[in-house]
């Protein structure tokens, strides 16, 4: 057992090692020691001890120059529902076309990519950079948990319609078992993997990262959900999302008042705001937020997976291609004067996006002509992989002289592992996010939207999408501005 | 890791016993080439002890069936756990390579 002292630090042990490939065992066997103290099955070491041997691999083959003998770090650490095997090295940074290079190295990614529930990659600027493979920690999920009565009762129970209004409150501990049936009744085994597992919604609650409104009818059973996900404890703004309702309780507006909820909730304590994701299979949650006072801010084309059903919608049909979202920002406090910067081809559709949103702020058009001072330092990154979307987020920490060249790069070694579509968040606190934005366009990203608040200001996200198939006419689009936007959007689309 | 190689009229086995990782990749890669040079009709890969593959001795298996290919000759493997079928599945190597589940349906085939 390790203790809780120790899991909040950084790192729970820390190995520092040559760049020879003699001591892939050495970090092998110091990973699964400590992995094995967190119980995970057989199955799940051997991935975990293979996993390490291809980030080790990589770094040593990619992080040095043939000859050049360096060293890299290897550390294991906890987070919340997860054990965190993170390669640290400060060598030259990565390049696509030396990876493209090595026979080895597509396929060590592509095992990377499948055998770590998630994986980052981090640019560090001056600092080297970092991978983190990550291993959610061995939960029973509640489909193991569900006797064969139950699983028979949530097919007799979406025959049934219930006549009582639930009541709503904010989510406690003791929920979380419940929460996790609720998610299988509404969307069998389809819906993104955390909320399937009790232990991790608790982590999650505990660490400040997760709060939700729930429904609880006379019995007190959990008959609605909506939570709002934190990027850290305490941030200003949240995600909205995990929307449940059990198919009984549909038409109670357990959507609605759950919004309105949480909107009293972020008011409450001084949030800026709530953003969420709307499906375009219908158009429903769109009229939804819409209707609360929530202004559409962007359009993410191939974001849920196509194997996402919806019971009791549309008769559990799968959509037939990855599905569009819409992107929606409550405010809920007034938010900080900010300025912010738009290159010239965006600015139309996103200085309508920001009139409507009606936000504390200075829009500034920089004309391509311009050419605005850049840091001159080297850009700070974060690469976020989420296998079971099969997405990429990359977040631009900080935008340096090499930004273009680092995204490009990222991108590329993305599309070789085969993601299929890869977010780019840029700041728009400085000028040259203008010329950021402009360059990566040239490379093939789209306009997504804009993100109010995200990161100590607004972001623009850029999507990117790697031989994705996007029919338009099969996106549902509630308003006349995100309709403007998609025509926007599309036109690079090809 | 230890190869045990079994030649017969119509086929060569190959018996793979531990592990094959960025190490002893080169081992496996030797053992194969002076198999080769007997230029086999067929080879038959015994992966039934073979307990960790990673991507240094998946490239191996690819070298040597092009190698196979070339020659119009035929690989087989038998054998694999579960472990290691999950990672021909994942690398798509599953779809490369005729795999049995053991050494008689590898012949018959």
């Amino acid at each position: 057992m390790i203790s809780k002292n120790l899991l909040s630090k950084d790192y729970i042990a820390k190995l520092s090692l040559y760049s020879d490939t003699l001591y892939i065992r050495s970090a092998q066997e110091f990973v699964l020691y400590y992995a094995k103290l967190f119980s995970f099955s057989e199955s799940d070491l051997k991935k975990l001890e293979l996993a390490t041997e291809e980030a080790v691999l990589s770094t040593i083959e990619n992080s040095f120059d043939e000859g050049e003998f360096g060293s890299f770090d290897i550390m294991v650490s906890y987070k919340p529902g997860a054990f965190v095997i993170t390669i640290e090295d400060q060598g030259i940074p990565s390049d696509a076309e030396r990876l493209e290079k090595q026979e080895n190295a597509a396929l060590g990614l592509l095992l990377m990519r499948n055998l770590a529930d998630e994986f980052n990659m981090i640019n560090l600027g001056r600092s080297g950079k970092k991978t983190e493979l990550i291993k959610y920690l061995p939960e029973t999920s509640i489909a193991d948990l569900l006797t064969i009565e139950d699983k028979q009762k949530n097919v007799e129970a979406e025959q049934a319609v219930s006549t009582d209004a639930p009541v709503m409150r904010l989510v406690q501990l003791r929920d979380v078992s419940m929460l996790s049936r609720l998610a299988y009744r509404v969307y069998g085994y389809t819906y993104s993997s955390v909320f399937y597992y009790p232990e991790k919604i608790r982590e999650l609650i505990e660490n400040g990262l997760l709060t939700s409104a729930v429904s609880v009818n006379k019995e007190g059973e959990i008959v609605g959900n909506l939570s709002l996900f934190f990027e850290h404890k305490g941030a200003k703004v949240a995600d909205s999302g995990a929307a449940m309702v059990d198919p009984r309780y549909r038409g109670h507006s357990i959507f609605k008042e759950s919004k309105k909820f949480l909107t009293r909730y972020a008011h409450t304590n001084n949030m800026y705001g709530i953003f969420s994701e709307a499906v375009t299979i219908h158009s429903f949650t769109q009229q939804g937020n819409i209707s609360l006072g929530a202004k559409e801010t962007g359009i993410m084309l191939a974001y849920a997976g196509e194997n996402l059903t919806f019971k009791k919608i549309n008769d559990g049909k799968k959509s037939e291609q990855r599905q569009a979202v819409v992107l929606f920002y409550l405010k809920t406090s007034q938010e900080p004067f900010r300025t912010v910067y738009l290159n010239e081809k965006f600015y139309p559709v996103l200085k309508k996006i920001y009139d409507n949103l009606a936000l504390d702020r200075k829009i500034i058009l920089v004309p391509d002509h311009e050419k605005p001072d850049v840091l001159d330092t080297l850009s700070v990154i974060n690469t976020a992989v989420k296998p079971d979307l099969n997405i990429a987020v990359i977040a631009v920490n900080q935008i340096g002289m090499d930004a273009v060249g680092l995204i490009s790069r990222q991108l590329r070694e993305l599309c070789l592992k085969k993601i299929e579509t890869i977010y780019v968040e840029i700041p728009l606190g400085i000028p040259y996010a203008a010329v950021l934005s402009r360059e990566l366009n040239k490379a093939g990203f789209m306009l997504s939207g804009i993100v109010p608040e995200l990161r100590d200001g607004d972001i623009l996200k850029m999507q990117y999408l790697n031989n994705v198939f996007v029919d338009p006419s099969k996106i549902v689009i509630a308003s006349k501005l995100a309709s403007e936007l998609l025509t926007e959007i599309m036109k690079d689309y090809h | 890791m230890e190869i045990k190689t079994d030649q017969t009229d119509n086929y060569t086995k190959i018996a793979i016993i531990g592990r094959v990782d960025t190490v002893t990749a080169a081992q496996l890669e030797k053992a194969i080439q002076s198999v080769l040079e007997n230029e086999p009709k067929s080879i038959i890969m015994d992966c039934t002890e073979l307990d960790y593959i990673s991507s240094s001795g998946l490239r191996v298996f690819l070298i040597l069936q092009k190698k196979m290919v070339v020659k119009n000759a035929r690989l087989s493997l038998f054998g694999l756990n579960p472990n290691i079928k999950e990672i021909f599945d994942i690398s798509g190597f599953s779809t490369i390579f005729k795999i049995f589940p053991d050494l008689k349906k590898a012949i018959n085939n």
